[in-house]
């Protein structure tokens, strides 16, 4: 029962065009704007990969996880472990391998607990990393914290992000078409019914878990780059969950909801977070609490909303 | 009240996740009817229909109507406290609370504990064994056990309807026979209505005075049970006999 | 490890160590009821609680500090404001969850989250992120074998006290076998007559109450500061997914036996190694079997 999906030789070459574009842009972009615009777009590609990553998991397969701080900081610290002897764009690939490698062994028995039990579970795992990491590092090394002497990185980890986001983002998309992502949207839908229809939900999971830990992986190791200062308080901070689940919900079910959402909240982080960090997360939460009692939707479903009625 | 109707079902239609389970159904439960029956085969939407009267699903239009008085998508706590009781076919005990807790409870109402203690002897003398077993867990009983106490919770629900959904799933035929002596034996001593939704359909009608033919979620036939039984359907053997 | 418990039990710290058992184990188990009970019964998860903890742990705190109030007197205060928020929270949003959207536990966990979150960093704003604490009762009562204040005496006792209170409450009376009843068979207990509004309302109160009032107890012996309700709310899902949701009895038993393992560790290895140990049981908790080890006999 062959189901053949029609994709119009206009929409590829609209994808490669956008492409193109982008890449012309944005590499164009950091000789005509300020070093302050510049961190900006940084945070933006940043906050898209992550959120981005985070709906690997918890958008197709919605298995949702409230945990992103757990790849992140595996991934920072890889990197400041490794970074004097090996060279850096390969670092931070190595951290994102990691991180992947720990999301597919963890995935198998985490991914057993469903719904609720998954969410809390992850809710308690970037905690646990840390934890573990500076009881490890109290025992064995007796200090916490590694500092990076790299030197001035900002071109290169912008270039590199800048490319990460390109690549996560067409990534999504893809997967939104392929096997893999319709085996995630079944699991979403029922379970059990996707595994009686021969999805294996277990690898499944597995390996979306495992590529969501890849990139918050990856940028967790630019992340260290970035601010050349590892501790397990910092590159465990739950501020990295909250902010990757408030911007996946603000902006939506659909595939372009993390773009979208993390779009609209960078603009308020770099506003917001360095001189009042406090009220910038309350802000989040208040809007969290909005969208789950109001729209569930987010701003996708507006969106949606307003094509329907023009 | 049309013609002393104790309930009134009028074109009801109920359609759940998509698909219309139930369409333009009418029934009645009268002042002189002690037990009415609904017969069909799985799937002909007669539980959804004990569902829908009692307040656990909401009707997309139709009229239902309770003594009088209108009851179709009032939530099923104040249905059974105007006085309907739903003694459904699976899921129907309190596994973790006592045999006893479990009968308690069934009389929450005030009527119905105003009539505790006598409506609790009346049980103990039809099913012994409830009394033998009133501080076990009801979740350790057996599945014959577990009907008595679905049968003895309508009791102690002192109420005026009482809902039946197939009282015999599952059963062996011998127990059966029992339950539905127990049932008869409950509408003439006790003077409540009972509707009772069946597969078996010989057993039902020979345990009712009126009874309904459903399939599809339709009314296909109506009529007195003594003659219902000459009904081609039943005699095809559509239904489980 | 082995001829460290040796030398432990030489030196008659075994009575020390039981009586810190005690304590963390009554304490855990009073922790855990709150979110068994309310997750068990109307199916909405507060990731707050560990946050309602840490306001009753500053009511405490700033009526001795700003109003030199006997600390004490926070159990009325926090029963106050407690009983308050259930109400507001139950009505503007668990009913919602609860009554009109699908998936209650993952409604109520984000926004309880987004609520900890809120609460976290207001308290941070306010009182800022170190460590504060005060002293009462801490004289100190002299056992053979065992000095202990006064303190962690009383804590032990109010928390026997309350558990017990609401064991009483749930199997000896009429309005806890209406709650235990709904959590049993939640559509069975509607056929019955019970309203579920009420009980749901009720749970919601006394989760409140009940977490406040452990807020008030943990200030009394540790100190607080804004971000202690973390590690809290890790500890009312373990009790209560390994006692059984809705199981106050085995949250009971739940408690000693995480009491236990952070006790036992923290003895014979060191107290963060305790903790992590803690959030190990947690992840192995839900990966195994999240129902709660003590639900087919309850």
């Amino acid at each position: 029962m062959g189901k053949v999906v029609e994709k119009p030789v206009g929409s590829k070459l609209k994808g490669i065009l956008l492409i193109a574009a982008y890449l012309i842009v944005f590499t164009t972009l950091p000789y005509f704007v300020s070093s302050y615009f510049l961190s900006f777009l940084i945070t933006l590609f940043s906050l898209v990969t992550l959120t981005s990553a985070w709906y690997i998991l918890s958008g197709f397969a919605g298995y949702i996880s409230l945990g992103s701080a757990a790849f992140i900081g595996i991934g920072a610290y890889v990197t400041a472990l490794i970074y004097k002897n090996v060279p850096l764009p390969l670092c931070v690939l190595f951290s994102g391998c990691i991180a992947g490698t720990i999301g597919l062994l963890l995935g198998y028995p985490i991914l057993r607990a469903r719904g609720p039990y998954f969410i809390i579970l992850t809710y308690g795992l970037a905690e646990f990393f840390r934890n573990a990491i500076q009881n490890w590092e109290n025992l064995v090394e007796h200090l916490t914290g590694h500092v990076i002497f790299v030197g001035y990185l900002i071109p290169q980890i912008y270039l590199s992000i800048m490319i990460i986001t390109l690549f996560i983002t067409v990534l999504i998309f893809i997967i939104k078409n392929s096997r893999f992502g319709r085996g995630l949207v079944l699991i979403r839908e029922n379970e059990d019914a996707a595994e009686s229809m021969g999805v294996n939900t277990r690898l499944y999971k597995s390996l979306a878990f495992c590529l969501c830990g890849f990139f918050q992986g990856i940028n967790g190791g630019l992340l260290a780059l970035y601010w050349s200062y590892v501790e397990p308080f910092s590159v465990f901070s739950s501020v990295y969950s909250v902010e990757v689940i408030v911007m996946a919900y603000l902006g939506g079910p659909a595939v372009y909801g993390p773009l979208l959402g993390s779009s609209v909240l960078s603009v308020v982080h770099v506003l917001l977070w360095a001189s009042y960090p406090y009220f910038y997360l309350i802000l989040l939460g208040i809007i969290l609490i909005i969208i789950v009692m109001f729209f569930s939707e987010g701003l996708s479903g507006v969106l949606r909303k307003l094509s329907k009625n023009l | 009240m049309r013609g002393n109707r104790i309930l009134e079902v009028e074109d009801l239609t109920v359609s759940l996740e998509g698909k219309q389970i139930i369409s333009n159904i009418s029934l009645w439960v009268g002042a002189n009817d002690h037990i009415v029956a609904i017969i069909g085969p799985n799937g002909s939407g007669k539980t959804t229909l004990l569902n829908v009267i009692t307040g656990l699903a909401v009707p997309k239009h139709g009229s239902i109507r309770f003594m009088g008085k209108e009851i179709s998508g009032l939530p099923p706590h104040v249905i059974r406290k105007a006085g309907v009781f739903y003694c459904r076919s699976e899921n129907f005990l309190f596994e973790n609370l006592s045999v006893y807790e479990n009968l308690e409870l069934a009389a929450y109402t005030a009527e119905a504990r105003r009539k505790f203690k006598e409506n609790l002897e009346y049980i103990y003398n039809l099913f012994p064994i409830l009394k033998e077993r009133k501080r076990q867990r009801s979740g350790s009983l057996s599945g014959g056990e577990r009907k008595m106490l679905g049968i003895a919770k309508a009791i102690m629900s002192n109420t005026k309807l009482l809902l039946l959904d197939e009282p015999s799933a599952g059963l062996a035929p011998l127990i059966v026979k029992e339950i539905f002596k127990s049932i008869k034996k409950l509408a003439c001593e006790k003077s409540l209505k009972i509707l009772v939704v069946e597969q078996r359909a010989k057993d039902a009608l020979m345990l009712s005075e009126r009874a309904y033919l459903i399939e599809n979620g339709k009314i296909i036939c109506e009529g007195k049970s003594e003659n219902l039984i000459y009904n081609e359907y039943v005699q095809k053997g559509f239904l489980v006999v | 490890m082995f001829k460290k418990a040796f030398w432990l039990y030489e030196h008659m710290i075994i009575l020390e160590i039981l009586f810190n058992w005690m304590l963390l184990s009554l304490l855990y188990a009073l922790i855990g009821l709150p979110m068994s009970l309310l997750w068990g019964s109307t199916r909405v998860v507060n990731v707050a609680q560990g946050e309602v903890i840490m306001l009753g742990a500053y009511t405490a705190f700033s009526l001795l500090i700003f109003f030199g109030i006997n600390p004490l007197y926070a159990f009325l205060v926090c029963a106050a404001w407690s009983s308050l928020l259930g109400f507001l929270l139950y009505k503007g949003a668990f009913s919602m969850f609860i009554f009109k959207h699908k998936e209650t536990e993952k409604s109520s966990i984000l926004f309880t989250f987004a609520l900890s979150n809120i609460v976290i960093n207001a308290g941070l704003l306010m009182w800022g992120a170190q460590l504060r604490g005060y002293k009462i009762m801490t004289e100190h009562i002299v056992l053979p074998g065992l000095v202990v204040s006064l303190n962690r005496i009383f804590v032990i006792i109010v928390c026997f006290a309350a558990i017990v209170t609401i064991l009483i409450l749930l199997h000896k009376t009429w309005f806890g076998k209406i709650v235990r009843a709904s959590i049993d068979n939640r559509v069975e207990a509607q056929l019955c007559g019970i309203n579920p509004d009420v009980v749901y309302l009720a749970c919601t109160f006394i989760s409140f109450l009940i977490t406040s009032f452990s807020g008030i107890l943990i200030s009394t012996i540790y100190d607080i500061s804004p971000n202690m309700g973390f590690f809290y709310t890790m500890i009312a899902f373990l009790v209560a997914m390994i006692g059984g949701l809705g199981n106050i009895k085995g949250c009971l038993v739940a408690g000693f036996i995480v009491g236990f393992v952070q006790t036992a560790v923290g003895y014979l290895m060191s107290g963060g190694v305790a903790l992590t140990m803690v959030y190990f049981m947690f992840v192995i908790i839900i990966c195994l079997r999240p129902e709660g080890i003590f639900n087919w006999a309850k």
